[in-house]
């Protein structure tokens, strides 16, 4: 019995090396492969923003395609920080009171929420675009997009890729967070669209 | 021994050598990651960083006729946007501890003007309580100053704009090369070709020499962070530089952020050329009486009527875009 044993581990190693290894390696290329392209996608989306001054649909849509085509889930957060200059008064609320030909900056946020609703708006006649043209989804006056603006494109994934769910089984840990690619890219507007 | 023994025992070798080996390849392949990623991030930074060098609000400082290189650089708006852009794309827009940490990775910033740059780097100052503080600042201007064993100062600009003092008759002089060449008996005037080598090499050394001070320095203020890394001015090759020093613009460094088992290490130029934009001219065709819009340079046999600043607006007004064939 005693060669028994070492039948076990042998075929135990086996199975290790041969079936589980090169399947948990296969998996971690496919990250490696799907952060490539996300970064691509990302950073080619973000760019022309910049460069143009608006988002369409389109342009949406075909970052969502190279994104979904990974295979993934992912979370995207959009940002438009608009600048804003604001005079200082003594006492903002009397326009007769000292102003000292100072301003301070500020920037006005507008998020994924606001302009999803802009690309997609529910009145389905009307062609998506951002920034909206008079007021926004809310009825606010909406900002425009003009250069010294910044925005920001922040992408996770949300599914728990086949690299750590191998890993989990294989180190037989449970990582907490579905995380594995985390891209923020974002740059300021060099662009009007006009 | 059985076969299956001699199998485990040739696993129980190889694998300890396979692990390390791993290990090593997937620190090389993060790093790899992390440096496209980091690279991305400073080349957009400083790129918006030369757009904000260009923007300016004060009439006197727009490029004139006299030099097409003369643009004010707004220094301070472009800092800003740089740090802004390298912040978004960290993700520590509201994290005050890793903005800290991630410009202690800065050692320079390098402002190029029209006749002098500036560095923006670690300075230590005494505050209004006497305590000594270091923070990322703006240096003096410093002009891009060359003087010959005559005891003759000349500044250079990044065209053939000049200011010089001449020594022989103690005044100073300033203007375009072929303007003032005759007006001074400063030698290196006399001839175009070493003056254009002359200011070309003095921009080069001083910039070089300035900045691998600030560098080197940035080491001294870094052990107090706990940065263990050697700063140094890295090796830019001749022809970098003679680009660089081309036009305004802004030149940054960032070095020794930790990546896998390595240090990022870069650097990035960012231009801030100003493009002259033509104005839009809106004219009547004698002949049918429509109306088009051309761009100020094409010849049209058209009567201008009206000038916009933008094709919008004059087909807004009722113009046409007209063919435009001989510029």
């Amino acid at each position: 019995m005693e060669f028994s044993l070492s039948k076990v581990i042998a075929v135990l190693i086996a199975v290790v090396l041969l079936f589980g290894y090169p399947l948990y390696q296969q998996a971690q290329r496919q990250d490696e492969l799907t952060e490539l392209v996300v970064h691509g996608a990302v950073t080619e989306f973000v760019d022309a923003v910049r460069t143009k001054g608006y988002i369409t649909p389109q342009m949406y849509n075909d970052f969502n395609r190279k994104l979904g085509a990974t295979g993934n889930q992912y979370d995207v957060q959009m940002e438009h920080m608009h600048k804003k200059y604001n005079p200082l008064y003594e006492d903002p609320g009397n326009p007769s009171s000292t102003f000292d030909n100072k301003f301070d900056i500020y920037f006005n946020g507008h998020y994924t929420e606001e302009i999803m609703n802009a690309l997609f708006p529910s009145d389905k006649n009307s062609a998506g675009r951002y920034p909206t043209i008079g007021t926004n989804y809310a009825g606010i006056k909406a900002d425009p997009m003009s250069v010294g603006d910044f925005f920001t494109v922040k992408v996770k994934n949300i599914n728990r890729t086949m690299a750590t769910i191998l890993r989990d089984f294989f180190t037989g840990g449970n990582t907490g967070s579905n995380t594995t690619l985390y891209i923020p890219y974002g740059g300021m507007i060099i662009n009007e669209d006009d | 021994m059985r076969m299956t023994n001699w199998a485990i025992l040739f696993v129980c070798i190889f694998v300890p050598f396979f692990l390390i080996l791993d290990f090593h390849t997937s620190q090389a392949k993060v790093a790899e990651t992390l440096n496209r990623e980091y690279t991305f991030a400073l080349r957009t930074a400083v790129q918006d960083a030369g757009i904000a060098l260009s923007s300016n609000e004060m009439q006197q400082y727009e490029s004139s006729y006299e030099s097409f290189k003369y643009v004010k650089a707004n220094k301070d708006m472009a800092i800003d946007a740089f740090f802004r852009t390298l912040y978004l794309s960290f993700d520590v827009t509201h994290n005050r501890v890793g903005q800290g940490a991630l410009a202690s990775y800065v050692p320079a910033v390098l402002v190029l003007d029209y006749d002098g740059y500036y560095i923006y780097a670690v300075t230590e100052y005494r505050d209004t309580q006497g305590q000594l503080n270091y923070k990322h600042m703006w240096g003096p201007k410093k002009p891009y100053a060359f003087a010959d064993e005559q005891g003759n100062s000349i500044n250079f600009t990044l065209d053939d704009y000049l200011f010089a003092y001449d020594a022989t008759s103690k005044q100073w002089v300033k203007g375009l090369l072929k303007d003032v060449k005759d007006t001074t008996d400063i030698a290196l005037l006399k001839n175009a070709n070493d003056f254009e080598i002359q200011r070309r090499s003095t921009i080069v050394k001083s910039i070089q020499k300035d900045l691998a001070y600030y560098i080197n320095k940035h080491n001294e203020y870094n052990t107090h962070y706990g940065i263990h890394y050697n700063f140094k001015l890295p090796l830019i090759p001749e022809e970098e530089w003679i680009n660089t020093i081309n036009d305004v613009g802004i030149f940054a460094f960032i070095q020794g952020i930790p990546v896998g088992d390595q240090v990022y290490n870069n650097y990035a130029f960012g231009g801030g050329r100003l493009v002259k934009k033509s104005s839009i001219h809106g004219g009547v065709d004698p002949a049918t009486g429509y109306k088009y819009y051309y761009q100020s340079r094409c010849t049209v046999p058209y009567q201008s009527v009206e000038i916009f600043d933008h094709r919008k607006d004059a087909a807004r007004s009722g113009y046409f875009p007209a063919e435009c064939v001989k510029q």
